[in-house]
C-alpha cells in the first residue's frame, strides 16, 4: 500500500461521536473533505452539511442504542470524541460509560469488521493511568451501561479526572480482544485545544501550558492539529498502533519529566506518575 | 465632560502596588495611592508617570493597615479627595518565610493584621459612601500561596486563603447594591515579596534543613522566572472593567496552573506537585526510627 493509500478515507465509513463541536467537528469535517462516507452523532445540533446526522444523548443508554440503530454498519472508523467539563451532570457516562457502550453495541450489531478502528480522546488528566490501573480495572470489568454507573457512583469517581483516566486504562485493555477481531483501538492525549469546551473553562484550561507556549513561540492547538492524528491513528497507516494513548501536547509533557522546561517538571511528574 | 474613575490601592509605594497604579494613572484613571510614607510614595509614583506635583489624578493618603485609627482616618481622607471611590485594591501584603514550628507567635498577629485584618477595616470605613453611589468594585489581591497552602508560608497562605473566603462573603453581600468583588490571584511576580525583604525564621540546622534546602533549590530556580509586576497591572486594568458580583482569576501563567491543577487533580496528585515543586522530602523521608 502506498503512502497516500495508507492515509485514505475515501473508501471509509466515518462514525464521529460527538461531532457538533470541537475536534470532533473538525474530523468530521476532515472526513467529509477526504471522501469518507461521515455519520455525526451528538446531543447539539449537527451544522456540516454532507453528513447523516443523528442525535445522541450519551447519558441514556436507550438513546445509544438508538443512535446505533439507525447508524447501522458497516463502521470503518468509530471517533469517541464526546467530553464535557467537571460539573456537568452524567459526566462519568458523556465521557466514558456511554462510549464505552456505544462501541459494545456497534460491535454486537456487527457494525466494526476486520480492519475497523476506534479512537478515543483523553487528556493530561488521563495520564498516569497505570498508578490507578487496580482500581480501573473493577470499573471495567463491570458488564454494561447500569452497572458501570452505579460503581463509579458508588467509588464517587463521577470527575472529569477519573474518566479520563478510565478511558486510558479502556483502550490499553482492550487492544487484545479487538485486535483478534481485527480491530484496533487508541486514544489521543491533547494539550490545552481551543474547543468551546476549552473556553469555557477559558482562564484555567487555557491557562495550563501557557509558559511553555508562549516560550516556544506557539498558539494552543486548534481542533485541527487534533483531528488529524486522531484520524491517523484510525487510519492504515497506523495498522502497528494499538492501545496506545498518542500525546499530543506539542511536548509539554515531555519537556517536564525530563526537565527541558522545568516550569512543567512538578506537574508532568506527578501526572505521570513519577513522584 | 466624563469623569475619570477613582482607584484606591493600598501599598502604591512597590511592587505590584506602584506599577498598578502607573499603568491606571496611564490609562485615564484618578489614582489614590494609600501607603504607611505617603510622600515618599508619591515621589516614585511622579517619577514613574511623569504626572506633575498636584496632579488631581494622582494622589496620595497615609495609611498604615497595623493602625485602626489610621484606617478610619485613610477612609476619611479619600473620600475628601475623591468621594466614594470606584475601586478599592487590597494590594499591601506581607510575607514571612518559616515552618509552624519556627515561626514567632507575633508573625502571625502581623501577617494576618496586613493581610486580612486591615483590608476588612478599611472596607467596612468606605463602603457606607460606595453603596451610596450605587456603584464599586473591591478587589483584593491573592496569591498562588493562597490558594492552596504552600509549606514554609503556612502564616501567608492562611492569610490570604481568610482573605479570599471573606471577599466571597462579602461579595455575596454587596451584590444587591449594585457593587462587585474580584479576586486576583497572583502567581510570582519580580517584587520585594520574594527577595530577603520578606523575614526568614526558619532555622537552618533544625528539624526542617531537608525542607529549607528543598525550597531554596526550588524557589531560587521558580524567583528567575517570575514576572515583571507590569503583566499584573495590565490584568488588574482589564479586571477592573468586570461587571461580575463575583469573580477570581489567576494572574501568571503559575497562578493558572496552579488553579487547575488544584481543580482537576485528585488531593492526593495535587500533593505531590507541591512537593515536587518546592523541593520537599517524600513521606517518612525523615521519620527517626
Amino acid at each position: 500500500m502506498s503512502l497516500f493509500d495508507a492515509f485514505r478515507f475515501d473508501r471509509k465509513r466515518v462514525l464521529v461521536v460527538g461531532g457538533a463541536t470541537g475536534i470532533g467537528a473538525a474530523a468530521a469535517e476532515l472526513a467529509v473533505a477526504a471522501g469518507a462516507d461521515v455519520v455525526v452523532m451528538d446531543y447539539a445540533p449537527v451544522k456540516l452539511t454532507g453528513v447523516k446526522a443523528i442525535r445522541l444523548n450519551l447519558a441514556e443508554r436507550a438513546s445509544i442504542e438508538a443512535a446505533v440503530a439507525e447508524c447501522g454498519g458497516p463502521v470503518h472508523a468509530l471517533l469517541a470524541c464526546a467530553g464535557v467539563a467537571d460539573g456537568t451532570p452524567g459526566i462519568e457516562r458523556i465521557n466514558f460509560i456511554g462510549h464505552r457502550h456505544l462501541i459494545q453495541r456497534a460491535l454486537d450489531a456487527g457494525m466494526l469488521g476486520r480492519g475497523a478502528a476506534i479512537g478515543f480522546i483523553s487528556s493530561a488528566a488521563g495520564l498516569g493511568w497505570e498508578a490507578n490501573l487496580e482500581l480501573l480495572k473493577e470499573l471495567l470489568a463491570t458488564p454494561d451501561f447500569d452497572s458501570a454507573v452505579a460503581w463509579v457512583q458508588k467509588h464517587d469517581k463521577a470527575n472529569y479526572y477519573w474518566m479520563k483516566q478510565a478511558v486510558c486504562a479502556y483502550v490499553s485493555s482492550q487492544a487484545f480482544a479487538m485486535l483478534k477481531r481485527g480491530i484496533r483501538i487508541n486514544a489521543i492525549c491533547p494539550g490545552p485545544t481551543d474547543t468551546p469546551l476549552a473556553q469555557a473553562n477559558k482562564d484555567v484550561w487555557l491557562g495550563f501550558g501557557a509558559d511553555y507556549r508562549a516560550e516556544a513561540g506557539i498558539e494552543a492547538s486548534t481542533p485541527l492539529q487534533q483531528a488529524y492524528p486522531l484520524l491517523f491513528v484510525c487510519s492504515d497507516a497506523a495498522s502497528a498502533i494499538n492501545g496506545i494513548t498518542l500525546t499530543t501536547d506539542a511536548g509539554y509533557i515531555s519537556s517536564g519529566i525530563t526537565g527541558s522546561f522545568p516550569n512543567a517538571t512538578p506537574i508532568a511528574r506527578a501526572l505521570t506518575g513519577r513522584t | 465632560m466624563h469623569e475619570p474613575r477613582s482607584v484606591v490601592i493600598t501599598g502604591a509605594s512597590r511592587g505590584l502596588g506602584l506599577a498598578s497604579a502607573t499603568h491606571l494613572y496611564e490609562r485615564g484613571w484618578r489614582v489614590v495611592g494609600a501607603m504607611r510614607s505617603p510622600e515618599a510614595g508619591l515621589e516614585r509614583l511622579r517619577a514613574a508617570t511623569g504626572a506633575p506635583a498636584a496632579d488631581p489624578r494622582l494622589l496620595g493618603v497615609r495609611l498604615d493597615l497595623d493602625d485602626p485609627a489610621s484606617i478610619v482616618v485613610a477612609a476619611k481622607a479619600i473620600e475628601e479627595l475623591v468621594g466614594a471611590p470606584d475601586v478599592v485594591v487590597h494590594n499591601a501584603g506581607i510575607a514571612a518565610v518559616g515552618s509552624v514550628e519556627d515561626l514567632p507567635d507575633s508573625v502571625w498577629k502581623d501577617v494576618f493584621a496586613t493581610n486580612i485584618l486591615g483590608p476588612v477595616a478599611l472596607t467596612k470605613a468606605l463602603l457606607p459612601s460606595m453603596r451610596a453611589a450605587g456603584r464599586g468594585r473591591i478587589v483584593v489581591v491573592s496569591s498562588q500561596g493562597g490558594s492552596r497552602g504552600m509549606p514554609a508560608i503556612s502564616a501567608y497562605s492562611a492569610s490570604k486563603a481568610s482573605l479570599e473566603r471573606w471577599a466571597e462573603a462579602l461579595a455575596e453581600e454587596i451584590a444587591p447594591f449594585g457593587l462587585g468583588v474580584t479576586v486576583l490571584v497572583a502567581g510570582a511576580f519580580k517584587t520585594d515579596i520574594i527577595t530577603e525583604q520578606t523575614p526568614d525564621y526558619g532555622d537552618y540546622d533544625g528539624a526542617y534543613a531537608a525542607h529549607y534546602a528543598g525550597i531554596r533549590r526550588t524557589g531560587l530556580f521558580a524567583l528567575r522566572l517570575a514576572s515583571p509586576p507590569e503583566r499584573f497591572a495590565r490584568e488588574l486594568a482589564k479586571a477592573l472593567d468586570g461587571r461580575a458580583p463575583f469573580v477570581r482569576h489567576a494572574v501568571g501563567f503559575d497562578a493558572s496552573l496552579m488553579l487547575l491543577a488544584s481543580r482537576i487533580l485528585p488531593s492526593r496528585l495535587f500533593h505531590h506537585v507541591v512537593r515536587l515543586a518546592m523541593g520537599i522530602p517524600r513521606q517518612g523521608a525523615l521519620k527517626k526510627r
